[in-house]
């Protein structure tokens, strides 16, 4: 579904990811983990066209995305939930959700089709319609994370990325939101994860990969991941 | 009075929200647009309607090509460099105005022929009534747009985030184009409604100071009624000092009420507090 083809990207003149390749097949939950500033940010922003790779290519369904603007690139079927939420803090949970589907309102979706997927949005986190016109800002950092991921899957994506999910959340809503993300899986979207918290990362994905100053260093099964001595040693906890 | 600094608040704002810089152009396109009103008024003698339409349109053209000349170079720079090429064009589309259209005033015809209205024991100048009506057709319209259509969706979701607005494929470049476009309309309205008041010369570009204050008394941010309300504050308290104290300062006597109110509550009368928890 998602080929990476051995990409270099820099920010200025420092290059931070080299000659890094990756694929994601459909219906699988695929993660990236490494260390902060490793370069897992950069891949999905890269994938998302808001850096241009010097090198390489990214493939998405057959086509070429490298180059491609961001609004092309959530058009054929790809969405990010930022790290950090990223909300939009002064709109209401209704408005940041409209934000969504705002590259299919351009392609002329009606607006009667986005409330029925804003329903459904409301069906699978019933605390959104809860708080329906709150504004964003004034949300828990759990209720921000579950908007943001709304938000995404409003633009009714093929692949979903999700850059550091479980950031800042307290334990018992980590949870809750990878088994969000398990759900929206079996309902048929495609899933790349990045995350600091391997032991729970690995465990809801089916591979992974392991990243190193803008290097893959490790891929394979999630479950052998997980038992890998080196992963262990450096991103389980022992 | 207040309902033109009004409107050339309301562009300022616009632009601010969505750059996060100051457009100090916007009293050269008011300029321009008053020009551009004449031209299809006095000198292609086109009726009132079609040219003010007209006027708009070809302005909105203006704006959306200034912000492409003047904003998209330095989109990635702090905003002050927006602030000093918007200064610069400024100074430059006042200039070529004169070279232009010369620099002997323009007297712009009353758009109504009737001077005044008569209720009971009132008289009201039908310039300022129509001028009234304008500011409240064209302040129902940016509210609808900005909260009633996809586009002024967009629009704010730009003036929140751009990073994030790209990255969920809104086209924050073209959306910004259109800010440029709907501000230099806005500032449009306001020349071609000071045209029959002032003048028309390359000085009506010092209103853009009067709609800074406006911006700023009602507070920059995501309200429209705000600055709208900021401009009639700043109007009255110039007529007023005018008429009470002394006509020779009048524009001091604005300047330093909004110096005060700068003191009393800089994020003015509607402005968002600084430090959401977002």
């Amino acid at each position: 579904m998602l080929t990476i083809d051995g990409i270099n990207v820099a920010y200025g003149k420092v290059q931070v990811l080299h000659d890094l390749s990756l694929n994601v097949k459909e219906n699988e939950i695929v993660t990236i983990i490494g260390s902060n500033g490793a370069g897992k940010t950069t891949t999905l922003n890269a994938i998302m066209g808001a850096l241009k790779p010097t090198k390489g290519k990214i493939d998405f369904l057959g086509k070429r995305m490298d180059q491609l603007d961001s609004n092309k690139i959530v058009a054929s079927g790809i969405s990010i939930v930022p790290e950090g939420r990223r909300v939009f803090p002064d709109f209401s949970v209704y408005e940041n959700l409209l934000t969504g589907a705002c590259v299919r309102r351009m392609h002329g979706t009606k607006l009667a089709e986005v409330e029925n997927d804003i329903k459904r949005m409301y069906e699978l986190f019933p605390r959104l319609k809860e708080r329906h016109s709150q504004k964003a800002w004034s949300l828990s950092g759990g209720e921000q994370q579950m908007l943001a991921i709304a938000r995404s899957l409003v633009s009714r994506p093929k692949l979903l990325l999700l850059d550091e999910p479980s950031l800042g959340l307290a334990p018992v809503l980590v949870r809750e939101v990878f088994d969000i993300i398990k759900t929206i899986n079996k309902d048929g979207t495609t899933i790349l994860l990045v995350e600091q918290n391997a032991n729970m990362a690995l465990e809801h994905s089916d591979r992974a990969y392991v990243i190193e100053s803008g290097k893959i260093v490790v891929e394979g099964p999630a479950d052998e991941l997980r038992h890998s001595e080196k992963v262990k040693k450096a991103y389980l906890g022992g | 009075m207040g309902a033109i600094y009004g409107l050339i608040g309301m562009g300022m704002n616009l632009i601010f929200n969505s750059t996060g810089g100051l457009n100090i152009a916007q009293g050269a396109l008011v300029t321009l647009g008053a020009y551009a009103g004449v031209t299809f008024t006095v000198f292609l003698k086109l009726p009132v309607v079609p040219a003010a339409i007209l006027t708009i349109a070809a302005m909105a053209i203006v704006g959306s090509i200034f912000g492409y000349l003047i904003y998209e170079p330095v989109r990635f720079a702090v905003p002050t460099r927006f602030m000093l090429a918007a200064l610069g064009a400024g100074i430059f589309i006042t200039e070529m105005a004169q070279i232009v259209w010369g620099p002997i005033p323009f007297v712009v015809p009353r758009f109504i022929r009737q001077s005044s209205l008569r209720f009971g024991n009132l008289v009201f100048d039908t310039q300022n009534l129509l001028i009234l009506s304008v500011l409240l057709v064209v302040v129902a319209i940016i509210y609808m747009l900005l909260n009633k259509t996809q586009i002024g969706l967009m629009m704010r979701a730009v003036g929140q985030s751009k990073e994030v607005s790209a990255l969920m494929g809104i086209p924050v470049r073209t959306i910004i184009r259109y800010t440029f476009a709907l501000s230099t309309a806005l500032a449009t309205v306001a020349g071609v409604m000071a045209g029959p008041i002032f003048f028309v010369t390359p000085s009506l570009a010092v209103l853009m100071s009067k709609g800074f204050a406006a911006a700023v008394i009602g507070g920059f941010g995501r309200n429209v009624h705000g600055v709208i309300i900021g401009g009639f504050i700043a109007g009255v308290v110039e007529v007023f000092a005018a008429f009470f104290i002394s006509s020779s300062y009048r524009d001091a006597w604005g300047f330093a009420f909004l110096i005060l109110f700068l003191l009393v509550r800089p994020r003015g009368l509607f402005g968002e507090a600084a430090g959401e928890k977002a």
